[in-house]
């Protein structure tokens, strides 16, 4: 049975770090919900206090609207996979299996049968009778989570479970995993600071940075909404720009000038005339290879191939830009025409960094 | 063809000076590698020539003159019931005292994994007896093991009446002292060996061993234990080998008296040789005890070499 989990006003301090303050987030049954941020961030220290390792200095734990906190680590019914996996190196891959039900007391043949149906689910009939110091890293992976999902958590604490392993492996795993998690319904709390893990998986995905939670919401909604700087430099690959940009205002209405391009009607807001910050998606100019009414001529410093599309970085004003063009578009040309619609960008707020939000109708892109 | 011929007059200039002497990697380990053979190999081969001979320091022959008498020292051996009694007494000694050391150092230093106000003063306390020389330690249960001392004293207030035994006087027992000896001062190493390699266990498969509601016994017996095999097995192994030549306590304590009851296989030797000066026969039992004390090593180091393989 799937369960809730709620963290309200979470605080852990080290000596003089802080390292998760005032943390709340909630997670609903059967929800894959994504931590995601760089390291350092606090989401491993966050994962510590729900798997009760450490224990918060203020703020509670709830998984199914009880307190956790009272709880010892291994009646929280909670799975947990490992970074490293933490695969019991000298037992066989089926007493590592067997090792969780047989701690909760599971007849003999009741464990056999669990542990061949679960070997059949993940596909790892063929290890069981190898040692665990045998595995290679995906069939580590493999095996630490058949390990916690036989014993039938309420919720799978997954801790980077795929930092360890090579790119073909993560892109097969990454949809075996949403597949897995989807047919059992399972609640998994995902801690990564890979966001491409986070984005392609994840039902929603809670940004972390310096203990704090910056933002929650759906990949798409992070993608295309973020609330601050950092989560729109975090998210999306090739990252977005960022350029500096000069804003008139008008009673609520703002207009910005940026390096390049002059005149951008970004509706109706809050904030200060001034330098700012216009943070744009490589997807978002449009390149051309003849001049257009609003486009502008920048010279293409290099070309990075990603195969399916090329990635050019253009001198805009003082700074690099990145744009993504098909493949080829840019062969022989040192000139690329680039026009911007000022619907796809977010304007950024120089002091408090958060991204204004515009209260005009949403141009469509 | 001038010009070939030019070419190899040219390297041969270049070619570097011939070396003079010893090359320098040579010159530097030579001395080292002599005195390693002048200590090892020719007491070695010393040892060799006498355990065929019955050369006596006190019969008036230089060693190299003795008379060989080839296999019949180890057919006395053999033969010898002083001799087997005291192998086999080393081999219960051995036994005894390091399984005993294990069990105790391996409680202590799972006490000891935990974090807890004074802890590292008391590791200094615990390993204490490590340092104090073993003729000192071997004086100090000599006097608890008076026969008026404080071991007898003790057992007399609790039994509630006069209690008077020559612990050291009885073949029976003048074992215990020796053994509680040896246990006392030795048991901090084995702490320290296991410490270590408890401290060291990977803490995630603990933690996920936590998790997965095994009890603190599994824990220890199912994940921790195998984990430590190899550790275990060098300070079964340093321990072992060490324990074997045990000398100072028996010497102190009881010089393998009464009679030959607490003869272990250094006194006998000690005996043989700086009592009885029969030097080709105990260098034959020396040959033996070697045999014995290396198959010793070979067994405890399997587990070592599985571990590798």
């Amino acid at each position: 049975m799937s369960a809730r989990l709620e963290l309200s006003d979470l605080h852990k301090r080290f000596d003089s770090v802080e390292a998760v303050s005032g943390l709340s987030l909630a997670l609903g049954q059967g929800e894959f919900l994504s931590l995601l941020g760089p390291s350092g961030c606090g989401k491993s220290t966050t994962l510590a206090m729900i798997a009760g390792f450490l224990q918060p200095d203020q703020g509670d734990i709830a998984i199914n609207g009880e307190s956790q906190l009272r709880v010892p680590p291994h009646k929280r019914r909670i799975g947990l996979v490992f970074q490293d996996y933490a695969i019991f190196s000298r037992l066989s891959v089926r007493s590592n299996l067997a090792f969780g039900l047989e701690a909760q007391g599971v007849g003999r043949a009741e464990r056999q049968r669990k542990v061949e149906a679960m070997a059949e689910q993940l596909r790892l009939g063929h290890l069981l009778e190898r040692g665990g110091h045998s595995l290679n890293m995906s069939e580590m992976q493999a095996v630490a989570l058949a390990r916690v999902l036989i014993t039938e958590p309420a919720l799978l604490l997954l801790d980077e479970p795929m930092s360890n392993l090579d790119a073909t492996d993560r892109a097969d795993l990454r949809g075996e995993l949403k597949q897995l998690q989807k047919s059992l319904d399972q609640s998994v709390l995902y801690v990564t600071h890979d966001q491409v893990e986070a984005m392609s998986m994840s039902d929603r995905i809670a940004v972390m940075r310096d203990g704090h939670i910056q933002q929650v919401g759906s990949p798409e909604e992070i993608y295309r909404r973020p609330v601050n700087r950092f989560v729109a430099e975090f998210i999306g690959d090739p990252p977005i720009n960022i350029v500096p940009c000069w804003v008139k205002t008008s009673g609520s209405e703002i207009c910005v000038n940026t390096a390049c391009h002059n005149d951008l009607y970004m509706g109706h807001g809050d904030l200060s005339e001034g330098t700012h910050w216009l943070a744009i998606r490589p997807h978002v100019f449009k390149a051309t290879h003849e001049a257009s009414e609003n486009s502008v001529a920048l010279p293409v410093r290099f070309i990075e191939n990603f195969g399916s599309e090329h990635v050019l970085h253009l001198q805009y004003g003082e700074d690099l830009v990145g744009v993504v063009v098909p493949p080829g578009f840019a062969e022989g040309r040192d000139l690329i025409h680039v026009s911007l619609d000022a619907a796809g960008v977010h304007l950024i707020d120089r002091t408090s960094e958060a991204v204004v939000r515009r209260r005009a109708v949403e141009v469509a892109a | 063809m001038a010009q070939e011929s030019l070419d190899a007059t040219a390297m041969k200039q270049a070619a570097p000076p011939r070396r003079r002497g010893l090359p320098f990697n040579v010159a530097l380990v030579l001395p080292a590698q002599l005195t390693v053979l002048a200590v090892v190999l020719c007491p070695t081969l010393i040892v060799l020539w006498l355990s065929i001979t019955d050369w006596q320091p006190t019969s008036g022959v230089t060693w190299y003159q003795a008379e060989p008498v080839w296999h019949w020292n180890f057919y006395d051996l053999y033969f010898d019931d002083r001799f087997i009694g005291a192998l086999l007494r080393t081999i219960l000694v051995v036994c005894v005292c390091v399984a005993l050391e294990l069990a105790i150092a391996i409680g202590l230093a799972l006490l000891f994994l935990e974090e807890w106000p004074w802890r590292k003063l008391a590791v200094s306390a615990v390993i204490l007896p490590m340092m104090i020389v073993p003729v000192d330690a071997a004086n100090a249960f000599f006097m608890l093991f008076n026969e008026r001392g404080p071991i007898n004293h003790i057992i007399s207030l609790v039994i509630g009446e006069a209690f008077e035994f020559s612990w050291l006087a009885d073949p029976d027992w003048a074992l215990l002292p020796i053994m509680l000896a040896e246990i006392w001062q030795w048991t901090p190493l084995m702490f320290l060996l296991v410490l270590t390699g408890l401290m060291n266990l990977p803490e995630n498969q603990i933690r996920a061993a936590i998790v997965l509601g095994a009890s603190p016994a599994r824990i220890f017996f199912r994940v921790m234990l195998p984990l430590m095999a190899p550790v275990i097995a060098i300070a079964l192994l340093v321990r072992s080998i060490e324990t074997f030549k045990i000398f100072d306590p028996v010497y102190i304590l009881t010089r393998g008296g009464p009679g030959a009851a607490t003869e272990t296989i250094s006194m006998f030797m000690y005996n043989g040789a700086f009592v009885y000066f029969r030097m080709g026969y105990i260098a034959a039992a020396g040959l033996l005890v070697l045999i014995v004390v290396i198959s010793i090593c070979l067994a405890l180091s399997k587990p070592l070499k599985r571990h590798h393989g």
